[in-house]
């Protein structure tokens, strides 16, 4: 079964993407914070992670360009999560390395879509 | 009484011009030695000398000049008595008017009489002469005194300008001025020529506050006085004596309002001419003054309305971010029920979680729009321009809406000039447009309606010949592309053309419930067309129908350049940011090559974002390289389009040093290390003068 790690800190947004992702037979990790999620995307080696921007302790880009420039996890496929604020576009011009960008308000649809892209 | 100086050492001579002199009064004053003359000269005025040339002790011709020479009696009148014969007439050089022995007694009255009255006449000619010296210079210092207070809106600067006036058309001994900005802001700017006296100095700050305490709305501490004081000379001191000079003083007001006062002391009296000169400047400076007071006014309200400007649109881009992450929440949850994962759901529920998810759409719409009005009205939205072939535009967007107008049984059309150059525009933009109208024509039209889309190339005359634009920017393209988006709808009003185009003012607020949308799509199509230089407009016909247009300038590459190195200034200036442009001509180093150098010598940054550009003008083709992030401009001066740009980036960003010279650049034959030297000197030189003057 793969194995998807869903990095948010809001608890609806995980509920919903885990409940989704569960019915498609994926298996889910979470973590509500940076830290925990930077934790887990390290020692529970999963296939995708799904990772929002805006988070306590430390933000999706610093996360998501700590994995994709270590070369033990950088093909670990990262579908980001941003609601598009004007903090995130002070540094979207930055290379983070993640796969795909998912603009909040999005469809669960369309996250199924595009994880089924990346790991089938 | 009439002073007549008789130098003689003759008794007879004394006792005859007294007995002559008799019937007026006249003072006699005389002297028999040269001493005696020279000290008397010293110590009186006399209104005539008489010198007796038959003097036998007295060198009297010699005398004579060096009275003449002297500053007290060169321009006393004079008169030679001569004896019958023996004379040198020589003497006659020296003097006014002679009488010659024996004495007529009418004839020697009447030519002292004569000189007194010459004397009187020229008494008052060079008193006049010199009054009118005097006003003339009192009017020219009131004439540079209103000029450079008219050329400044600093308070205490004007006073200043002010005390120098009156310094100078008045020969003060000391002046001071007490103005009162606010109750922690007072100062005391004293003018003198000698240094003060600290008991002076706290007697002036006492004497300030207590005189005019009844006219002061605040009650200052003499604590709170900031003195800034100026002396002439060092050696020397002003003391409390000063209080016995004349003095004139002077309340100074804006529009009846007490703002301070001034007091002048001299040692010598004013007289009624000061008095006026005084007045005259002390009310000259209340007009700037006022200025000044509305320029920081309206400073202040500037600077209020910016900060509030901000925040409205950083509010607004809070909440919406705030308002996504609830929304997706919703949707989502609502997605998950009607696609029957949790349970089977019929056809009431059915019908009323569509509902909700459809209100959750629109509510997202509304989110995106706001966010975008605030970011174009802030100045923030980025555009990514490239050169596009809109019919790709059009068809892509046709394909996403085609569903939409399917359900309503609508059909979309296109009707597409396959010819069209390329235009230079931000695809994602121009589509959200171009959404926008399309699915505008779809909500407003009838079931089996028909919806027209058209491209064509039009020339700018179209454009100026058009009734809807009441006014129109200087320069237009000479060619544009035109979409037409034609439905047959319900139409428009005429007296809601312009309407539609303006925020939050959507006609007829029950369909636009029926049909949703946040009555934002058009203005932000207004403004992302302005920001492509282009136009949008409108014709409707009520019941028939209505057609958007959109025009879209096809550039030139000078045009692009121009574009491009706008919205480069725009976004400096949003981000505070200096921005520099390297232009360089044609075939001497390209843009890239010199860029290197630069980057090389440490004139540019080595973080700085380039971007280059090449343009094509009278067959030359010219490199540019600009980047943002810089201290100075480097400008070609030789190219036109470079030239309005120093204009505008002068007038409207003067936060950083303009570098600007074609003899900057290297001629024929010279090599890109001349080129780098000159800069070096150039931006270094600038750089030091500004450490300077900071």
């Amino acid at each position: 079964m793969k194995k998807i790690l869903i990095v948010d800190d809001e608890a609806d947004i995980i509920e919903i993407l885990q409940f989704v992702l569960e019915a498609e037979g994926y298996e889910c990790i979470t973590a509500t914070d940076g830290e925990e999620g930077l934790k887990l995307a390290k020692e529970a080696s999963p296939d995708l992670i799904i990772l929002d921007v805006m988070m306590p302790k430390i933000n999706g880009y610093k996360i998501s360009r700590l994995l994709k420039y270590d070369s033990k996890y950088k093909n670990i496929p990262i579908l980001m999560i941003t609601a598009r604020s004007q903090e995130e576009d002070r540094v979207i011009g930055e290379e983070t390395g993640a796969d795909e960008y998912i603009t909040k308000p999005f469809k669960v649809d369309y996250v199924v879509e595009k994880v089924k892209n990346y790991i089938g | 009484m009439t002073k007549i100086f008789l130098i003689s050492d003759n008794k007879t001579t004394l006792e005859e011009v007294k007995r002559l002199t008799s019937s007026s009064i006249y003072e006699i004053i005389s002297a028999d030695t040269e001493e005696s003359v020279e000290e008397a000269v010293l110590n009186e005025t006399a209104d005539l000398m008489i010198f007796d040339y038959s003097a036998e002790n007295i060198d009297i011709i010699s005398l004579i000049r060096r009275l003449k020479l002297t500053m007290q009696t060169k321009d006393i009148r004079s008169i030679i008595l001569l004896p019958e014969k023996n004379i040198d007439y020589d003497v006659l050089k020296y003097v006014n008017s002679y009488i010659t022995r024996p004495f007529n007694e009418h004839l020697f009255q009447a030519s002292v009489n004569s000189n007194l009255q010459l004397r009187d006449t020229f008494r008052v000619l060079s008193k006049n002469n010199s009054d009118l010296a005097k006003s003339l210079y009192q009017l020219n210092v009131l004439y540079t005194t209103s000029t450079h207070l008219a050329g400044s809106l600093d308070k205490t600067k004007l006073i200043e300008i002010m005390t120098d006036g009156l310094e100078q058309s008045l020969s003060l001994s000391l002046c001071y001025a007490l103005i009162l900005n606010e109750a922690n802001d007072i100062k005391l700017i004293i003018k003198s020529i000698f240094p003060l006296s600290q008991r002076l100095e706290n007697a002036i700050k006492l004497r300030a506050l207590l005189s005019y305490k009844n006219l002061f709305s605040i009650n200052p501490s003499i604590n709170d006085i900031d003195v800034i004081k100026y002396h002439k000379d060092q050696f020397g001191e002003h003391d409390l004596n000063i209080f016995g000079y004349d003095n004139l003083f002077a309340p100074i007001n804006i529009k009846n309002k007490f703002y301070g006062i001034i007091e002048v002391f001299r040692e010598t009296d004013f007289a009624q001419d000061d008095t006026k000169c005084f007045t005259t400047l002390v009310k000259q400076v209340s007009l700037p003054l006022e200025s000044a007071i509305l320029y920081e006014e309206i400073k202040d309200t500037n600077i209020k309305l910016e900060k509030l400007e901000r925040l409205k649109s950083e509010f607004i881009s809070i909440v919406s971010h705030e308002l996504r992450t609830p929304l997706t929440s919703i949707n989502s949850a609502l997605d998950i029920i009607l696609k029957g994962t949790t349970g089977e759901v019929n056809d009431a529920m059915e019908k009323f979680l569509n509902i909700a998810k459809r209100n959750v759409t629109r509510l997202s719409a509304i989110i995106y729009d706001l966010l975008d009005l605030s970011k174009i009205e802030a100045g923030k939205m980025e555009f990514r321009f490239e050169k596009t072939n809109i019919n790709l535009t059009v068809e892509l967007v046709k394909n996403t809406l085609e569903n939409l107008a399917k359900e309503q049984n609508i059909s979309v059309n296109l009707h597409l000039d396959n010819s069209l150059d390329l235009v230079y525009i931000d695809t994602q933009r121009m589509e959200q447009v171009l959404t926008n109208l399309i699915s505008n024509a779809i909500k407003f039209t009838h079931e089996n309606g028909i919806i027209e889309i058209t491209s064509s190339k039009i020339s700018s005359d179209e454009i100026r010949n058009n009734n809807f634009f009441s006014s129109l920017p200087e320069h237009l393209s000479n060619e544009y592309v035109k979409i037409a988006v034609k439905d047959n709808g319900i139409g428009i009003a005429p007296e809601n053309w312009n309407k539609v185009f303006e925020q939050f003012k959507q006609i007829e607020n029950s369909l636009s419930r029926k049909v949703g949308g946040s009555g934002l799509g058009l203005p932000i199509a207004k403004r992302l067309m302005d920001a492509h230089k282009g136009f949008i407009w409108l014709e409707s016909e009520l019941n028939k129908g209505t057609t958007f247009y959109l025009a879209i300038p096809i550039m030139n590459e000078g045009e692009i350049f121009e574009h491009s190195l706008e919205q480069e200034i725009q976004k400096a200036k949003q981000e505070h940011t200096n921005i520099a442009l390297i232009a360089l001509r044609e075939n001497i180093i390209d843009g890239i090559s010199a860029k290197d150098k630069l980057l090389s010598e440490n004139i540019i940054r080595k973080t700085s974002v380039f971007k280059d550009y090449s343009f094509e003008k009278d067959n030359k083709r010219y490199y540019y390289s600009y980047a943002v992030d810089m201290d100075s401009f480097v400008f070609d001066f030789e190219v036109r389009q470079i030239e309005t740009y120093i204009k505008t980036i002068g007038d409207e960003y003067q936060a950083c040093d303009i570098v600007y010279s074609s003899a900057l650049f290297p001629q024929d034959g010279e090599n890109a290390d001349i080129l780098i030297k000159k800069l070096n000197s150039f931006s270094k030189g600038d750089r030091d003068e500004k450490d300077i003057n900071s």
